[in-house]
């Protein structure tokens, strides 16, 4: 199935590519779930831009995500697109036309780095794309594909498989949805899996559970990645986890960062099934993700169990995620300005033990409420997992080390006070 | 269900090798080693008495769990 007159249908990456027509459900889902306003923004840029392209194209990231799940309330609010770097230049330039026109602006091209390391020769262009309402933002990303990364011996060459989808270099299905008139290409059900795969090894290799050796810091996305591994229509929720961690290093080139991914990831799920399914009296565990749904009020209009469950999950994560990120934020700041105040000479040691004073009420009651969200998790329910996972990290290298620093300073403040 | 629900948005999603790995989120303030360091200058004992005189309304028991979690090489999270 051929979408562009100049698709080169012939060339050794298209022939890696099969293209197919999108079944009715994906089809349908698609209509349905996809908002008008990014529609437009679809099929306005595969239209005028993608389907001009020699070389395969598709579309990723949450556009193929949410047509390949059946339960899930998000809604697309960007555009991620894949394609081959021979076209990186024929792209640029009808994008540029575009900007010309006023249909985009903020165009612009960088090459990309590798964990802000190297150059790794891909290369992403930006733009927001103009709808009748506003602006949706693309990213589109310039990747090798087969010619470049086969070897003399024509065999895949690791070292080059530089984006985490690579179309044309391992064999890849897409499929075709009709967007407003305009065939669109977007990545298969695996497509979706493998691209989740590849990026929550990333984003779980920058938190090491053993320390702060890694950037460090819980992405609230790996949650989500988790989340979204799981809801994928050919999963099953029962053995998803387990499945996920096994499927983390499944790709080629295993890289150090699946590897940590792996582990990390195994570490926190053996934690998570230590726990206990009931209270000390006795009573079964409420399950945290039923309490955050509880406490924010939070009611689903469907009387499907299964769909119930999945749009709590995907809920609690935004939340947890949310609140996370606030508290971290909450408690570098003030630790920020608590140290500035102890880098001023002119601070007495009556007003430092104050203001540590205040900060470790702040750190015991964010402290004593994510103590109530553990004893809340329930190891019988996986849900709870997605959740969890975000918890572990803001007690180990946020409020527990702040409040040893805090009180080992105030010791000595007490020793100088006499 | 609420197919417009603009709140609940999918995050963006970053499709490459390139990820700073920040998000915006704050690094960890306090390193590994300056923590495992201030853990060896303040026995438990201490941190309990500082804790204490910080904070006299807190439960006792509170404070224990908490020293607990420190001095336990952070093996405390399956609560």
């Amino acid at each position: 199935m051929n979408i562009s007159p100049n698709y080169l249908a012939d060339s050794a990456e298209a022939k890696l590519v099969e293209i197919i027509p999108a079944s009715e459900k994906i089809q349908k889902r698609f209509n349905d779930k996809i908002s008008p306003d990014m529609k437009e923004a679809i099929s306005t840029i595969c239209s005028q831009v993608f389907n001009k392209c020699q070389y395969p194209y598709a579309l990723i990231g949450s556009n193929c995500y949410i047509p390949h799940t059946e339960h899930s309330e998000k809604i697309p609010d960007d555009l991620d697109v894949v394609f081959g770097i021979q076209d990186r230049d024929n792209v640029y330039v009808e994008l540029q036309k575009m900007a010309a026109d006023n249909q985009i602006k903020d165009l612009s091209m960088e090459e990309l780095q590798k964990f802000g390391k190297e150059k790794n020769g891909c290369f992403k262009i930006h733009c927001l794309i103009k709808t009748e309402n506003g602006y949706k933002e693309m990213e589109a990303f310039a990747q090798n594909m087969n010619s470049e990364v086969m070897d003399n011996e024509n065999k895949i060459n690791d070292t080059k498989l530089n984006g985490i989808i690579n179309l044309g270099a391992e064999k890849q299905t897409i499929e075709v949805v009709l967007v407003n008139g305009a065939k669109v290409n977007i990545g298969s059900e695996k497509t979706a899996e493998e691209l989740y795969l590849k990026n929550t090894a990333n984003e779980f290799a920058l938190y090491n559970l053993n320390g702060w050796d890694h950037k460090g810091s819980l992405n609230p996305k790996a949650l989500q990645r988790i989340f979204n591994l799981i809801n994928l229509d050919g999963q099953k929720f029962e053995d998803s986890i387990d499945l996920m961690i096994k499927n983390i290093t499944r790709y080629k080139p295993v890289t150090d960062e699946a590897r940590v991914a792996q582990e990390s990831l195994q570490h926190l799920w053996a934690k998570f099934k230590t726990l206990e399914v009931n209270h000390r009296n006795g009573e079964k565990k409420e399950g945290l993700v039923n309490h955050l749904i509880k406490v924010n009020g939070i009611k689903f209009d469907t009387t499907d169990d299964r769909e119930n469950k999945i749009l709590s999950t995907e809920k609690a994560v935004d939340i947890i995620t949310q609140k996370t990120k606030e508290d971290m934020v909450l408690m570098s700041t003030n630790f920020e300005e608590y140290k500035k105040l102890l880098e001023n000479k002119g601070s007495a040691p009556a007003e430092l033990i104050t203001n540590i004073d205040n900060q470790i009420l702040s750190l015991s009651t964010i402290s004593k409420e994510y103590k109530k969200y553990l004893s809340l998790v329930n190891k019988d329910d996986k849900n709870d997992f997605c959740v969890y996972a975000a918890i572990p990290q803001l007690r180990d290298h946020f409020i527990l080390p702040i409040l040893t620093k805090l009180n080992r300073d105030r010791m000595k403040l007490e020793k100088n006070k006499k | 269900m609420n197919s417009n629900n603009n709140q609940n948005q999918i995050k963006k999603m970053d499709a490459t090798t390139n990820n700073d790995g920040a998000s915006g989120l704050p690094t960890p303030p306090i390193s590994k080693e300056e923590h495992e360091e201030n853990k060896k200058a303040m026995s438990r004992a201490d941190f309990i008495d500082q804790m204490r005189k910080s904070q006299p309304d807190m439960n006792l028991e509170e404070i224990e769990e908490l020293a607990d979690e420190i001095y336990s090489n952070g093996e405390g999270l399956g609560q």
